[in-house]
């Protein structure tokens, strides 16, 4: 289970989504797909699900094209999956015919766990419930790419924890490429095995975890001490309050060991800030 | 390919059902209170064609809407375009047999409330297969209803795609340019002599060529969303 990019350019009218956006993917894992609001995020996982074409480049999802055989992929939008005219019981059935590895006894006990009732129509859901039905159809799938573009609009905090239990639970059940896109990054970081920041529609960083955190790093220390460690390279964010000041640094050229010997205090960057950061306008989203 | 083809079926046939439903109960119960209002008030002569023009814009809002309600849903769950169009059109074919088959019923249960229970000889139904002959049978009012039904639902299909894919303002240029034509003098002729062709035999013909041209409409159709992406909201 796979997913490549590659050049893929995509405009809007004048508007340009995606910039010769590259990338591959090798599940099974699950995959946080980050960047700010209008980043192409959207854009590319509707071109994974064969949705959207591409202006220029191509895409490969499992070894063929998703215009040309797309079934292994499944897609759940942050809204608007579902026919609103149908009822639960309509929607699941339906969805059973078109995803060849669906498992209607698990479909069932999800909408349990979501208190969803099989005869109500999706028009009368409230938003909790809508997500709550898509993450049922997205997990019942077992489709060998899942994808999930903000799911949990109108989902509280409890809920969401299911999600996150649940996810994992099903990805040990039956490994797969999970693509998660969030908002809502420092909830669902710990569920992330590789991270994906996309940038004005380009790949701005693609790094496993484990990397991301050792490559990335912040610095407190007095003012002096940390001016006198950064030595004039550019950190990707820098305050100072009360004398005292805190430097964010990513990239392969910082060593947190090193920090330590200038008696600079040494944390990890939730990777809320770091994508942040990297995305900043006042940097351009470089480092 | 054949699970899909069969999904995209089942999930056009489900919707259309309920839709379907309702437009057979508010057109049946119209009949009806036609005919009792007929039969209580009125002393002239009652001329009812209305079910059949009731049919066909129903079949032309639901052709229309097909793309943006169906095609958008089916494709972000799995199919190809291919697989939609091929799901689409069998789906056209199975609703305007079974659309007409209700309706040359609906017609005959009233033809036979008036004429045989009630003995209105006032009240007289319209349909189009009584261009072919007077009484026309069972089978040739629901072929010629099945025929003008697949055209309708095929036609509104296009321009639904069209609107879809090119836009409000392409879509209303588009209609304003097939009106125009239609309100050409030499097009006017040809209708004429369609609808009131010579033989019974020449205006089934038509009718025939009308299926075909709903036929050739759906693959242009296949022309227009074959490259087409389905999230409108960012088209």
């Amino acid at each position: 289970m796979n997913v490549q990019f590659d050049n893929v350019t995509k405009k809007f009218g004048s508007q340009t989504a995606l910039n010769s956006l590259s990338f591959t993917l090798n599940g099974p894992k699950i995959v946080g797909l980050l960047g700010r609001n209008g980043a192409g995020k959207t854009t590319a996982l509707n071109m994974m699900a064969g949705c959207i074409f591409p202006d220029n480049g191509s895409i490969v999802v499992n070894g063929s094209s998703p215009f040309a055989q797309p079934n292994n992929v499944c897609l759940i939008n942050e809204s608007g999956n579902f026919k609103k005219d149908f009822s639960i019981k309509e929607t699941l059935k339906s969805a059973s015919l078109f995803y060849p590895n669906w498992d209607q006894k698990r479909a069932e006990e999800l909408l349990d766990l979501f208190h969803l009732k099989k005869s109500k129509k999706v028009k009368s859901l409230s938003k909790g419930m809508e997500s709550g039905l898509g993450i049922t159809v997205g997990l019942a799938s077992y489709s060998p790419v899942t994808i999930f573009d903000e799911p949990y609009i109108g989902l509280d905090a409890a809920a969401r924890s299911r999600f996150y239990d649940l996810l994992i639970e099903e990805y040990e059940r039956q490994p797969r490429l999970f693509i998660l896109s969030t908002h809502l990054i420092d909830e669902a970081a710990k569920l992330f095995e590789d991270v994906f920041i996309i940038h004005k529609g380009a790949l701005l960083l693609h790094q496993d975890v484990e990397t991301l955190r050792s490559m990335s790093f912040s610095i407190t220390g007095t003012k002096k001490d940390v001016t006198e460690y950064l030595n004039g390279k550019a950190p990707i964010h820098r305050k100072e309050f009360a004398g005292r000041a805190t430097a964010y640094v990513y990239g392969s050229e910082w060593n947190r060991h090193e920090a330590e010997l200038y008696r600079l205090d040494t944390d990890s960057i939730p990777i809320q800030e770091l994508m942040v950061h990297l995305t900043d306008s006042h940097t351009g989203g470089k480092k | 390919m054949m699970n899909n083809i069969k999904a995209v079926i089942h999930y056009e046939w489900t919707g259309t059902k309920k839709a379907a439903s309702v437009f057979w109960i508010i057109l049946g119960s119209t009949v009806l209170l036609s005919i009792i209002s007929a039969y209580s008030f009125t002393d002239g002569e009652v001329y009812m064609g209305g079910t059949s023009i009731a049919l066909f814009a129903y079949l032309t809002i639901t052709g229309f809407i097909a793309v943006k309600d169906s095609m958008s849903y089916c494709i972000q769950r799995g199919a190809t375009r291919n697989q939609f169009l091929a799901g689409i059109g069998l789906s056209f074919l199975v609703t305007s047999i079974i659309m007409a088959v209700i309706h040359t019923i609906l017609v005959e249960l009233a033809i036979l409330v008036t004429k045989d229970f009630l003995n209105l000889k006032t009240v007289h139904f319209f349909r189009l297969s009584d261009l072919l002959s007077t009484s026309p049978s069972f089978l040739s009012a629901t072929v010629v209803d099945m025929l003008l039904s697949f055209f309708c639902l095929a036609t509104a299909f296009l321009i639904g795609a069209i609107f879809f894919r090119f836009g409000k303002t392409i879509g209303l240029s588009f209609l304003a340019f097939s009106g125009l034509i239609l309100m050409n003098a030499s097009i006017q002729t040809k209708i004429g002599s369609f609808l009131f062709g010579d033989s019974s035999n020449a205006i089934l013909m038509d009718f025939v060529i009308l299926f075909f041209l709903g036929v050739i409409c759906f693959f242009i159709t296949w022309l227009i969303i074959r490259k087409t992406s389905i999230h409108p909201s960012i088209q």
